[in-house]
């Protein structure tokens, strides 16, 4: 400390000094201010980033005419503790002038200290600093301050800028007013401030006594031109002293005080340079507050914001600032802890002026209470609040607003009682550390409950296997009757197709497959629903079932999950439908065998390739099936129970494992981002259908000529009849075979890009290599 | 729709398998002996009106046929425990009653006269369901009534229901019985070609070799060995009594297993093996462990050499308790091991349903296994039918039998001897990768040209 009060003084005494500090002065030099004797003000601050950025803003703002005007004595005072802060010199002092006794300049200083204009030192609002008043005057005569005395004065005015700032702060009601947090927050700044006033209060009492007791008179002072005087009574030694312990400072600086009054030099004098030692711990945390103050936008910020404003400012080295960010954080986050708390316990936003990091909307439909209701807004979210945290607090709350709006009474009533209990729960910044904990306990109560509630009461899970029975054709026999039913009718152009038709055919396969066992709470909602038509589509593919999902489930599978399912539906559909045809036609050709015997003498390598096609055919269909079975269907499902049983501890975590669900079976089933696949899969559906048109003709050809022997005339018909088989049986084999090749070509990338496992799929469906072979033979001819 | 199956259980051996069947079925479906269903039956898990269907006082009734020329099965059917369950206008005993003397053309002789009765209590059956899927047929081909009643009544279903699905358990004789058995054979097996969509072999020879090499039976009775028989029908219909995802009709399941229309004789696997179904060992079974054990001769219920040949498919059906996601891994396990040889003119692989077990039924295994395969090498029973039938007709053993009862029965032999060396031909014709050029009619310029060049050459000495 003994350091610190050795300020040095640079010696500059010239006007010409104008390459001090490179390039920063140089432009105010050039301007014309030769000899007012502006200087730059290196600002090493770099604690106060923001305030440093302001001050240098400051410095360009200086009246130049001011200056001039007043015939060089416009100093000004930038408040920085600085030790190589220039000062200008003022132009040798003319005998006319006084100079202000240093008794008048500290208690100028006094007023300072809080913000408000002394005598000699004004506020400049133009300039946004404390300036001293050259146009004063003392006993009329004009005033003169001395080189070292202004450098003192200007770093004790940087504790009045400072003051004056956060007072300012704190004083503006429109922020104030904004958000608990900000109340808090100004309450809090308010409490360190008093600490301060307790200084002014003593430095100012010390003042009040020494004038009271010796007017000022003109006297001479040892170190200075000064002209008045003003003494201080010998007597009053022991009054500083005996105050000194009461203010902040520390024993070491009671010492100096002692040590300088031992001395003999100005005694108990209140000078400048003492005050100056006086005020430099309480400058560290004004320097805080005032760069907490500018951190703060009080136009937008608010609650968590602010809070974690203030929170960057705790990770510091300095013990004191460290303690002092803290016990600020606990009493400015109190508020939003006891939102947060009301919010655990209660399920309720009680947040007046929007500070909470969780918004509510309240006009929200009900089938989207749980998704959309309360939102995070992430940018109030404190920084001492993981992303993570925050959203298990979300999650917490909307539990139990969610379990009030839906469920039974008594879980209410529970619900009630524990947050009547919670009132002991000790939450706030104090014991952030055990936030999770907190959380944990109360997510017994909320979240992991009503996850209970809707996997056991809800029946969630069960929903999901409904759905998977239903919707993704699990129930074989059911699908297989309703295929039965509906295939007539699904041939029809759109326009005829009727849904009431539809609806009755399904009911009758629900009477008669096993789904007519199922729980009628699942099997009522089953629908048909018939999706959007495109021109010149047929029944089939505008064909889906529907699966009904009313409040309160539809806020867990909503509209968009339903959406999917039928999505998958349609497409099972297609591939089961292509499966049918196929197995009809197999059916077909062994009870035709007879007659297609018939055209032996024409065809028959042809209609033993075309049995041989088919086999192809059915078993791309079915080995297809066995992956969607295997790979997609019952791994997925898997991953799912999984996912529920062990994993979810919320309702957020169900549904965003059921999603997951649902995204992988689209994934592994081409249905997203694998579009190439899926347009050579549905190519190679085509195909297929393509060739059961072609040996179902065959098939009735054979049979109209069973019935009559063929005539002459007939017989060339017929051999080009066949011949136009036989082409149209080679081209479309070529065709399936190059889709065929393209499609496992497809699949292989896949594997490369992403991750999803084709690789099942791509061996299933060659497993004995036959592609592998007849792709190397064809590439090496 | 339910796909309903009617069962024809024919002659002695077919009535013996049969109540086997229906008494694995009622045990599996949680039936009692009287057909009503036992209290901790639960619905919804299966499907019972494929084989049953219900009678006005809600008792379970098979759609089963049975069959016979001679009284003495069915008699034991009905003093049996089971003996409730069948409807008994669904019996049907030749009033006769001598049987058929071990002679297909007195059996088939015979069902002519009497197929009018029968194929009234078929219509009726078909007219009791509502979507016939098709029937099923239990029989012996070596016997009298089994083959010859059976062959006539196939010629017959197919002609009447030409659009339903004919599968026949058929029962291959051991090398032990009847001297004249081949010619029976020859000639059921005809109609097995020919009017039938899938018979799945049931070769007495390999039945009896796993009762005494697995199972340790010195003696196995008929019963032990027709208990192996209804294990494996059982199995092989569970995709079609416990509804999944796939393979949930008889047509489904065939249509993957047989490419070509003659090759349909499909031959079966099966594991654990045990006749009382409560063994002593406990074998902790994977899927791999079914799959890989159903591969394995010894499991393989045929007698034919399939470490030679070729599969053309299998389909494997899986109970019990295992892991879904399993099953690819496992299938590439045996894949990468070549565990099975395909063909090589088409895609082939192991097809694998996972099924239900019956919860009424308590195993030591958990998990069992049927495999049901379109194996190549089956022509080795056909060729060794025709063999031992080429040597009894150059010494014209028994002849005199077959022309008492049909004085056309010669030209009936040499069709039959050409419709199985037909069959024995493709079936070596699917070995090679040729098999897609195949057809018939070159197949059978090439065997006029052999034996031509065989003539000349004989006429040539």
């Amino acid at each position: 400390m003994q350091e610190n009060i050795n300020i040095t003084f640079p010696p500059q005494n010239n006007n010409t000094n104008n390459n001090n500090n490179g390039s920063t002065t140089k432009n105010i030099n050039d301007g014309g201010l030769i000899g007012s004797g502006f200087q730059s003000l290196p600002c090493a601050s770099d604690l106060l980033p923001s305030l440093m950025k302001k001050s240098v803003n400051r410095r360009v703002v200086t009246n130049p005419q001011d200056a001039v005007s007043a015939g060089d004595n416009i100093f000004n005072f930038f408040p920085f503790n600085n030790d190589t802060t220039p000062v200008i010199i003022p132009a040798v002092a003319k005998p006319n002038y006084v100079e202000i006794p240093e008794e008048l300049l500290t208690r100028d200083i006094i007023y300072v200290f809080q913000g408000i204009d002394g005598n000699y030192i004004k506020f400049n609002k133009d300039i946004n600093m404390f300036l001293i008043d050259d146009h004063a005057t003392l006993n009329n005569h004009p005033i003169y301050i001395s080189k070292p005395k202004r450098d003192l004065i200007s770093r004790l005015c940087e504790f009045g800028w400072l003051f004056r700032k956060i007072t300012n702060f704190i004083n503006n009601t429109q922020f104030k007013e904004s958000g608990l947090t900000n109340k808090s927050l100004c309450l809090a700044i308010n409490d360190e401030l008093i600490e301060l006033y307790r200084l002014i209060a003593i430095l100012e009492s010390q003042i009040n006594k020494s004038i009271k007791v010796s007017s000022p008179i003109k006297a001479n002072n040892n170190n200075s031109n000064g002209i008045l005087t003003a003494h201080f009574h010998t007597g009053n030694s022991n009054v500083v002293t005996a105050h000194i312990p009461a203010t902040s400072s520390t024993p070491q600086q009671s010492n100096i005080i002692n040590n300088n009054e031992s001395n003999g030099y100005n005694e108990s004098n209140l000078t400048l340079r003492r005050m100056f030692v006086w005020c430099q711990e309480p400058l560290q945390k004004l320097k805080l507050l005032g760069t907490l103050v500018d951190a703060i936008n009080t136009e937008t910020m608010k609650g968590g914001e602010i809070l974690s404003v203030i929170e960057s400012l705790s990770k510091h080295g300095d013990i004191d600032q460290r303690q002092m960010t803290f016990s600020m954080l606990c009493k400015v986050s109190q508020p939003l802890f006891n939102i947060i708390k009301i919010w655990i316990f209660k399920g309720e936003i009680q947040d007046p002026y929007k500070e909470f990091f969780i918004k509510e909307n309240p006009k929200v439909a009900l089938e989207k209470v749980w998704r959309e209701k309360f939102t995070i807004v992430a940018r109030l979210i404190p920084k001492f609040i993981s992303t993570t945290t925050c959203k298990r607090i979300a999650v917490v709350g909307k539990s139990i607003n969610y379990m009030k709006q839906f469920c039974e009474r008594d879980v209410i009533h529970q619900i009630d009682m524990e947050a009547i209990q919670s009132k002991s729960v000790p939450l706030g910044y104090h014991n952030i550390e055990f936030l999770d904990e907190i959380i944990d306990q109360v997510s017994k109560q909320s979240s992991q409950r009503l996850l209970k509630i809707v996997i056991n009461e809800f029946k969630f899970m069960e929903h999901c296997r409904a759905l998977k029975k239903y919707l993704l054709l699990g129930q074989g026999d059911f699908i297989q009757y309703l295929m039965d039913l509906v295939a007539e009718d699904l041939l029809q152009p759109v326009q005829k197709v009727m849904r009431h038709k539809l609806v009755g055919w399904m009911e009758t396969a629900i009477r008669n497959s096993n789904v007519q066992f199922d729980k009628p709470e699942f099997v009522n909602r089953l629908d048909i629903s018939l999706l959007q038509d495109r021109p010149g589509s047929i029944g089939w593919d505008i064909f889906s079932l529907d699966y009904h999902v009313d409040t309160p489930l539809n806020t867990i599978l909503s509209v968009n999950d339903i959406v999917r399912y039928k999505k998958i539906f349609h497409f099972l559909w297609g591939v089961k439908r292509v499966e049918y045809s196929l197995n009809s036609v197999w059916r077909k050709m062994r009870s035709s065998n007879n007659t297609l015997r018939l055209f032996n003498a024409y065809i028959a390598t042809e209609i033993h390739q075309s049995h041989l096609i088919m086999n192809e055919m059915i078993h791309f269909i079915s080995n297809f099936q066995y992956y969607i079975m295997f790979e997609v269907f019952e791994c997925c499902w898997k991953n799912l129970e999984n996912a529920v049983q062990h994993e979810a501890m919320d309702l957020d975590q169900l549904i965003d494992s059921h999603h997951q669900y649902l995204h992988d079976i689209c994934t592994k089933i081409f249905l997203s981002n694998s579009e190439s696949c899926y347009e050579c899969f549905k190519k190679l559906l085509s195909i297929i259908i393509k060739f059961v048109t072609l040996q179902n003709n065959l098939i009735l050809l054979s049979n109209a000529l069973n019935n009559s022997s063929p005539q002459q005339e007939q017989q060339a018909l017929l051999s080009k009849e066949l011949l136009n088989y036989k082409n149209h049986l080679h081209r479309l084999y070529q065709d399936y075979t190059s889709t065929l090749f393209k499609f496992q070509h497809e699949i292989s990338l896949l594997k490369i890009n992403q991750d999803l496992n084709p690789i099942s799929l791509s061996y299933m469906l060659d497993f004995n290599e036959y592609y592998l072979n007849k792709h190397l033979s064809s590439k090496d001819k | 729709m339910p796909r309903e199956i009617i069962t024809l259980q024919v002659g002695q051996c077919g009535n013996q398998i049969g109540s086997e069947f229906w008494k694995q079925l009622c045990l599996e479906h949680g039936i009692n002996a009287k057909g009503y269903l036992e209290e901790y039956a639960i619905p919804g898990i299966d499907r019972k009106d494929v084989f049953f269907y219900q009678s006005d006082d809600d008792h379970y009734v098979p759609r089963a046929l049975l069959l016979d020329l001679e009284p003495r099965v069915i008699d034991n059917i009905k003093t049996s425990d089971y003996s409730k369950i069948y409807n008994t206008e669904n019996i049907f005993i030749s009033p006769e009653g001598t049987g058929a003397g071990n002679n297909w053309a007195n059996g088939y002789n015979q069902a002519e006269n009497v197929s009018e009765a029968i194929f009234d209590m078929i219509d009726r059956e078909a007219d009791g369901s509502e979507s016939l899927e098709g029937f099923l047929m239990t029989h012996s081909i070596s016997g009298g009534t089994g083959s010859g009643m059976g062959s006539c009544l196939l010629e017959r279903l197919n002609d009447r229901y030409p659009k339903k699905i004919i599968q026949t358990y058929s029962v291959f004789p051991d090398d032990a019985s009847v001297v004249i058995q081949q010619y029976n054979s020859l000639l059921t097996l005809k109609r097995l070609i020919s009017n039938v969509d899938s018979t799945v072999v049931l070769d007495n020879n390999a039945l009896h070799r796993i009762a005494v090499e697995h199972l340790h039976l010195d003696q196995p009775t008929i019963n032990q060995t027709n208990a192996l028989v209804s294990t494996v029908m059982s199995a092989s219909t569970t995709t079609l009594r416990y509804p999944g995802y796939m393979n949930n009709d008889l047509v489904g399941m065939l249509s993957s297993l047989i490419p070509t229309p003659k090759c349909h004789f499909l031959i079966t696997g099966y594991t654990p093996l045990t006749i009382d179904r409560t063994t002593e060992s406990v074998r902790k079974t994977s899927v791999l462990d079914v799959m890989r054990r159903l591969l394995q001769t010894q499991n393989i219920m045929v007698s034919a050499p399939t470490k030679k040949g070729k599969y053309i498919s299998i389909f494997n059906i899986i109970q019990g308790d295992v892991d879904p996601t399993q099953i690819h891994n496992s299938l590439q396990r045996i894949r990468e091991k070549r565990a099975a040889t395909f063909i090589d003119w088409g895609p082939a692989s192991i097809q694998v349903a996972l099924t239900k077990k019956s919860p009424y039924v308590q195993t030591n295994h958990k998990v069992s296994g049927l495999m049901l395969a379109n194996h190549t090498s089956v022509h080795h029973l056909f060729s060794n039918v025709l063999e031992q039938y080429d040597k009894m007709k150059k010494r014209g053993a028994f002849i005199s039998n077959y022309t008492k009862e049909s004085p056309d029965i010669l030209n009936e032999f040499d069709d039959a001897r050409q419709q199985l060396q037909d069959l024995v031909n493709e079936y070596v014709a699917a070995e090679s990768s040729d098999y897609i050029n195949y057809s018939i009619e070159r197949e059978m310029l090439n065997n006029q040209q052999q034996q031509q060049q065989q003539q000349q050459k004989t006429n040539r000495y």
